[in-house]
């Protein structure tokens, strides 16, 4: 078994073995994540093809300071976000209506409701381009509202309140189904 | 909406779910094809680069030597001539046979230099022609001088008799007009002793190669990993690889000092080799990191039956560094000899292989290899050498000088090898 520091070695060497086994051992922690930023599955593709070259011809900028995951994930984002900047995947104007949100969460619920993880992704896909991409970096890419901010060039406070819509939001989705 | 924080855990729960079944073998085709696209473009990149870089550096030498040999003759003989109006575009002088240049414009005779003029060996040699017939009646010639072009830093007034050599009825004071350099070529042209053109002792040249031929490869075994070798390897694998056509074109640039010269430039190099596997797979080896220590037969409704033909070609960019060394067997022909060694990097490679301990095809691409190679080579052939341009045409024989598989997965070592005919064309980019 190769371990991921001789396999990026050889990666950075040019080695085209090397680069598919890198490929096999994360296109499906890497399509998990295509499939959060995106709309469908032919995007999440897309993606994750672009993905994996941008890694390949980069890949000698990785210095090692974190986990290869790790790298590759910010990689993947970039792209995304990049994509999303440019209008590729298509924004879709969600009409956003606190009243009829808000009579969605039930207050007196202690615990919170279990889902289903396709269940929860698929809630996830509806949710529109912009809060999407807040919550995926906040929640699970574990990313501070100033990193985000950054990425999606908007401010903190932005990214604060489309986090917060869009927990509202996906809470919606998750309830009505 | 804190109380809506659970929606995060809920997200991280379900990002944790790889999407394995969405990711097919397609996904990494199309981004292999992209990866080999790139390296095309960047190949193409430094061979364009290259190439300009060479060509810049070429023809600019070549316009700074062609700059000195256009330096006007006035302007670089002050020191030895009176001082005279250079503005003036034509000058009468008169020039007595066997007179220092010095006193020249105190004679009766015209000598006109026209600054705007070309100077050729053809014209220097119509101009002796023409004193010819004057030196007949040992009388002061009327010269009609077009402008001599002499480098600055080579001009000197020779002795007016003394030219070292029989120059015929050539006026020593024309002579005296002529770039020491070219002295020689004119009295040949002038006494018609020899026909050739001179051969410059020092010149860039700058060409194309293109070599077709054949392919093969020297194979050892490892001394860790041999005991990896199925005992049928030989017999069903290495047997059936043989030779096949392969080729190198690029370009080349030699840098050439009297008989000796200095070869290099950036080639692409394709080496190959032919497969004909035809063999059925009728055992399995037990193996460990470094020996197969037993066989088992298989049922025979898993025999595996392998039928492949063809060929798997590696492609290398080569760098070669070569010194040589020229014999000129006749006005027009050399024989040229280099040897030296080349960088060559593996770029890419195709085909299959049976594996040495299981026999089963792999795809090159799943094997190591090295990436940086260092090979050896040698060629020797006849070249037809004009002033301004050569071709030769020469047997060449070049060699891995180390294991192409990587030694450590591999218990076959293989250094590929190839010989053809090299086809050379190149020209003179510019004389020192």
């Amino acid at each position: 078994m190769i371990s991921d520091q001789e396999l990026i070695q050889r990666c950075k060497d040019n080695d085209q073995s090397a680069q598919k086994m890198l490929f096999e051992k994360y296109a499906d922690r890497m399509m998990a994540v295509c499939m959060r930023y995106c709309k469908n599955q032919d995007d999440a593709k897309d993606l994750l093809q672009d993905g994996f070259y941008k890694v390949f011809v980069n890949i000698k900028k990785f210095k090692g300071n974190s986990t290869i995951s790790t790298w590759m994930t910010r990689v993947f984002i970039n792209i995304a976000i990049n994509k999303q900047r440019l209008g590729r995947n298509k924004y879709d104007h969600y009409q956003f209506d606190p009243a009829k949100e808000k009579a969605t969460v039930d207050p007196y619920q202690e615990e919170p409701q279990a889902f289903a993880p396709a269940k929860v992704l698929a809630a996830l896909n509806q949710l529109p381009d912009i809060y999407k991409a807040v919550i995926n970096m906040y929640a699970v890419d574990s990313m501070s509202h100033k990193e985000i901010a950054k990425k999606l060039g908007i401010s903190v406070g932005s990214s604060k309140s489309r986090l917060s819509r869009g927990r509202v939001i996906l809470n919606t989705l998750l309830q009505r189904k | 909406m804190d109380n809506l924080q659970h929606i995060d855990d809920l997200l991280r729960q379900a990002s944790q779910v790889p999407a394995n079944a969405l990711v097919t073998a397609s996904d990494w085709t199309i981004v292999d094809k992209r990866l080999k696209r790139r390296k095309n473009r960047i190949y193409a990149m430094w061979f364009f680069l290259a190439l300009v870089s060479v060509s810049s550096l070429g023809v600019f030498f070549y316009i700074d030597s062609q700059e000195i040999y256009n330096t006007p003759i006035l302007a670089k003989t002050t020191e030895s001539l009176p001082k005279q109006d250079t503005h003036k575009t034509t000058q009468n002088f008169q020039v007595p046979n066997n007179a220092d240049l010095s006193h020249s414009h105190e004679s009766t005779n015209e000598l006109t230099i026209r600054q705007s003029d070309y100077t050729t060996e053809e014209q220097i040699s119509a101009e002796i022609t023409m004193t010819d017939t004057h030196d007949a009646t040992r009388t002061p010639s009327i010269i009609t001088q077009p402008a001599l072009y002499i480098p600055a830093e080579t001009i000197t007034l020779l002795p007016t008799r003394n030219t070292g050599s029989y120059v015929g009825d050539i006026s020593p004071n024309t002579l005296q007009l002529i770039p020491p350099t070219r002295i020689a070529s004119v009295i040949a042209n002038h006494t018609n002793t020899s026909e050739s053109t001179p051969k410059p002792e020092r010149h860039w040249e700058l060409g194309v190669s293109f070599t077709p031929g054949l392919s093969n490869k020297i194979t050892s075994e490892s001394r860790t990993l041999n005991g990896l070798i199925n005992r049928s390897y030989y017999d069903k694998i290495a047997n059936s690889e043989t030779t096949a056509f392969s080729n190198t074109f690029g370009f080349n640039i030699q840098y050439h000092a009297k008989e000796w010269f200095i070869s290099s430039g950036l080639f692409i190099t394709k080496r190959r080799e032919q497969l004909d596997y035809k063999y059925t797979i009728t055992e399995g080896p037990l193996y460990d990191a470094t020996t197969i220590y037993s066989y088992v037969p298989l049922d025979p409704i898993a025999y595996e039956s392998i039928v492949y033909s063809g060929s798997n070609s590696y492609h290398f960019i080569e760098i070669p560094l070569n010194i040589g060394h020229k014999t000129t067997i006749s006005p027009n022909f050399e024989l040229r000899t280099q040897l030296g060694a080349s960088y060559m990097a593996l770029r890419n490679r195709e085909g299959k292989k049976g594996n040495f301990t299981t026999l089963e095809l792999e795809d090159l691409q799943d094997l190591q290899f090295a990436q940086h190679n260092i090979a050896a080579n040698v060629k020797t052939g006849l070249y037809l050498n004009k002033s301004r341009f050569i071709v030769g045409v020469e047997p060449t024989f070049g060699i891995n000088l180390n294991s192409l598989r990587s030694v450590e997965t591999s218990a076959i070592k293989t250094k590929p090898y190839g010989y053809g005919l090299n086809i050379t064309s190149a020209i003179k980019l510019f004389k020192l």
